[in-house]
């Protein structure tokens, strides 16, 4: 089967202006001065994987190794410098919980901006408005600004908005470990429901247990380069080990 | 989709697309048959010796329209006679008379122009040399110039022909104008642009089609699918950028009709002694400027912050970027949408006399829409890498405020200039919509090139710098 997510040979260089050229004036004197100077910070180097529909996928790396990087480029944020991204479905990314929200409206509004801004509809949204305030257990504050939100109830209701539009891919970065313990245990079970409706989802965590428990592969990043990817248990096993060694 | 369907939907688009042609030919039928003619007089600068009985001046000059209807000179009074001043106007070559006239001095302006119109149109002798001839029983002397506008640039201009009084040769030339129309025949062009561009539309489609079953992609293809996807979180931003506008004011959605009043009031206060004798409809014609001003303002302000304020999406969720731009160019569009309706009040009630003309303000709006867009995408491109634009911007947006004529009319431009004025696609868009709602005329068709290829230009401009940039936004965030 074609793959659902198809990753190959990216690399990703960021090209830092050392000289800081903030303004225009700053700009034009350091290029007239020849002071435009670039250093080049190479990301990821050379990626390849791939991971089939229904499959969930650790990503480990210690920080720095591109796990983020890799996420943004996976959900179209960067374009990478080469190689190619291929994807097919809606993506809903939880790259920061609460990223899509404007804090002047309500929560009302903010499920209906949030859900359009991951592509769907007004109808489909309709539909799933109940479920998804129920879900946050927001009750009446759903008509208050979240502005005046805790930020406990701006975590829910994000969760609820990514999880339950159903996207045929999800993207979580480092959310499971915030939250107090019921709404963990909550989203926990929510995520299992997910996967096991055949939701694709790409998780990183620095929490070793938490992969090993929850995914099937696992790929692992060290200084933006590949450095082993397969079935989660070998590979855990292997990042355990070289952090334990030192981990450099 | 059925094929039938589609023949359906194609069927109704062609209906559409040719009874709005048709539409757009009976409106400007009549004002694409002529257009106005008026020379520009040289500036005073010397004056000759009195017109007394017995003398007379002679002005050659070649006849500047198809219709010529009146002729505009410039006098000093100094004890003039009750004797009417004589002028006639004949070709110069075979003496032919093509009109003659008598106007009592008492006629005649005291400072400035007067226009003089004759008993009967002037046809068909478009280049062909005439002659003025000027005789009076005394008290006036009549002014020559060599030069076009002495307001610190002046251009010599050639003689417009030989100037003579009494058989001598003079220097200079009569401080005179020349008004009449040109036949035009703008209407031809009509249906032969409207088969090419609805022969362009069906290539598209059809195209389209091809590329579709054969599962090619293809810009159409690409753009459409984003306009499904995206046009409901479109539609959601533009709602919220609205709503939170005027969230905490108490007044709310009533602003969008207070502001143009208050401005106009504002305005009409400072403005009215020095400008009012020259506009007419002064309030309607400063009012049409400030709304038209007050969207572009808004718009590129908006625009301006699009990318950079919602730094916190761009760099979280993928989505099209030219989205936040549009979106706030879209909802200022509302604002502007309801600002029309204070004006068509003040149009009403300061006796503006509405044309079919005022059918063509949704083609004006649309022209308006597209130029801002345009500017939003690349002033929001800009922003992103160079934090002082929004600084720049403020200045550039004042000095552009002045530069067009939105509270004085174009007539105190200097000729030198008015070249230059005709490259502001601002002055052109405000001129379009103000001929149309005040005048009641359809300007001219070179008006709505200039406005195509104002609003247009733009948009490629600002779409060609946005989308080469784009990839780089994140980067800056």
């Amino acid at each position: 089967m074609e793959p659902i997510i198809t990753v190959e040979h990216v690399t990703m260089n960021f090209r830092i202006n050392v000289s800081r050229t903030n303004s225009l004036k700053e700009y034009f004197v350091a290029k007239l001065k020849g002071r435009l100077r670039y250093e080049n910070f190479q990301a990821l180097r050379d990626v390849t994987f791939s991971v089939q529909q229904g499959e969930i996928l650790g990503i480990l790396g210690r920080n720095g190794a591109g796990k983020s990087t890799l996420l943004k480029v996976i959900s179209g944020i960067y374009r990478p410098t080469s190689g190619s991204v291929v994807t097919r479905g809606r993506i809903a990314p939880m790259l920061e919980l609460g990223s899509g929200f404007d804090y002047e409206l309500s929560g009302r509004d903010n499920i209906f901006l949030n859900g359009a801004i991951l592509g769907f509809d007004e109808k489909f949204l309709h539909d799933r408005y109940d479920e998804i305030v129920e879900f946050s257990e927001l009750g009446e504050f759903i008509d208050q600004p979240i502005k005046t939100y805790s930020s406990g109830m701006v975590m829910r209701l994000a969760f609820a908005v990514a999880t339950l539009v159903s996207p045929e891919i999800l993207i979580v970065d480092e959310i499971l470990s915030v939250g107090d313990a019921a709404f963990q245990k909550k989203s926990y079970a929510r995520m299992m429901e997910m996967m096991s409706s055949g939701t694709t989802v790409l998780m990183v965590s620095h929490n070793i247990d938490q992969i090993r428990s929850m995914c099937q592969r696992a790929i692992w990043l060290d200084h933006g380069s590949l450095r082993m990817s397969g079935e989660v248990a070998p590979v855990c096993d292997a990042y355990t080990q070289w952090l334990e060694a030192g981990g450099a | 989709m059925k094929a039938d369907h589609v023949w359906k939907k194609l069927a109704l688009f062609t209906a559409g697309f040719f009874v709005l042609t048709a539409l757009f030919f009976w409106i400007v039928r009549e004002d694409w048959s002529r257009t106005a003619v008026t020379t520009e007089p040289v500036s005073r600068s010397a004056v000759l010796e009195e017109l007394t009985e017995g003398r007379e001046i002679r002005q050659s000059f070649p006849i500047a329209s198809d219709e010529w209807t009146s002729v505009w000179l410039d006098c000093s009074l100094w004890n003039p006679s009750d004797q009417p001043v004589e002028l006639r106007v004949a070709l110069k070559e075979t003496g032919r008379e093509l009109a003659a006239m008598w106007v009592l001095p008492s006629e005649f302006q005291v400072d400035g122009l007067t226009e003089i119109r004759f008993p009967e149109a002037v046809t068909g002798l478009r280049g062909q040399v005439a002659e003025l001839t000027l005789r009076a029983a005394g008290g006036l002397s009549f002014w020559t110039g060599t030069s076009v506008n002495t307001w610190r640039f002046s251009a010599q201009v050639e003689k417009l022909g030989e100037l003579t009084l009494d058989g001598n040769p003079q220097p200079g030339s009569l401080v005179m104008r020349q008004s009449g129309s040109n036949r035009l025949n703008g209407t031809r062009w009509i249906w032969p642009v409207a088969a090419v561009i609805w022969i362009a539309c069906m290539g598209i489609v059809l195209d389209t089609r091809r590329r579709k079953k054969n599962g090619q992609g293809g810009l159409v293809l690409r753009a459409m699918e984003i306009a499904r996807r995206y046009s409901y979180l479109l539609k959601t931003l533009v709602v919220r950028d609205f709503r939170v506008k005027y969230k905490a004011s108490v007044l709310g959605v009533l602003w969008s009709f207070l502001n143009p009043l208050l401005m106009t009031f504002v305005y009409y206060f400072v403005f009215n002694t020095l400008f009012h004798s020259d506009i007419e409809n002064f309030t309607a014609y400063l009012m049409s400027g400030i709304i038209i001003f007050n969207y572009f303002s808004e718009a590129t302000n908006l625009g301006l912050f699009a990318i950079v304020g919602n730094a916190s999406l761009i760099t979280k969720v993928y989505m099209p970027k030219f989205i936040y731009p549009l979106s706030k160019v879209l909802s200022s569009s509302i604002n502007l949408a309801i600002s029309l309706i204070p004006l068509m009040a003040i149009m009403l009630l300061s006796g503006v006399q509405l044309q079919k003309s005022i059918l063509l303000l949704p083609l004006g709006l649309v022209f308006l829409l597209i130029f801002c867009t345009g500017m939003a995408l690349l002033l929001s491109a800009l922003m992103v890498f160079f934090r002082d634009t929004q600084f720049l911007w403020g200045v550039m947006l004042t000095v552009w405020n002045f530069l067009t004529p939105i509270f004085y009319p174009e007539t105190i431009i200097p000729t030198a200039f008015r070249g230059l004025y005709h490259c502001n696609p601002l002055y052109q868009l405000i001129f379009f919509v103000r001929s149309i709602t005040i005048g009641g005329v359809s300007p001219t068709p070179i008006t709505y090139f200039y406005c195509i290829l104002a609003s247009v230009g733009t948009l490629l401009i600002g779409w060609t710098v946005f989308r080469k940039t784009q990839d780089r936004f994140v980067l800056y965030l």
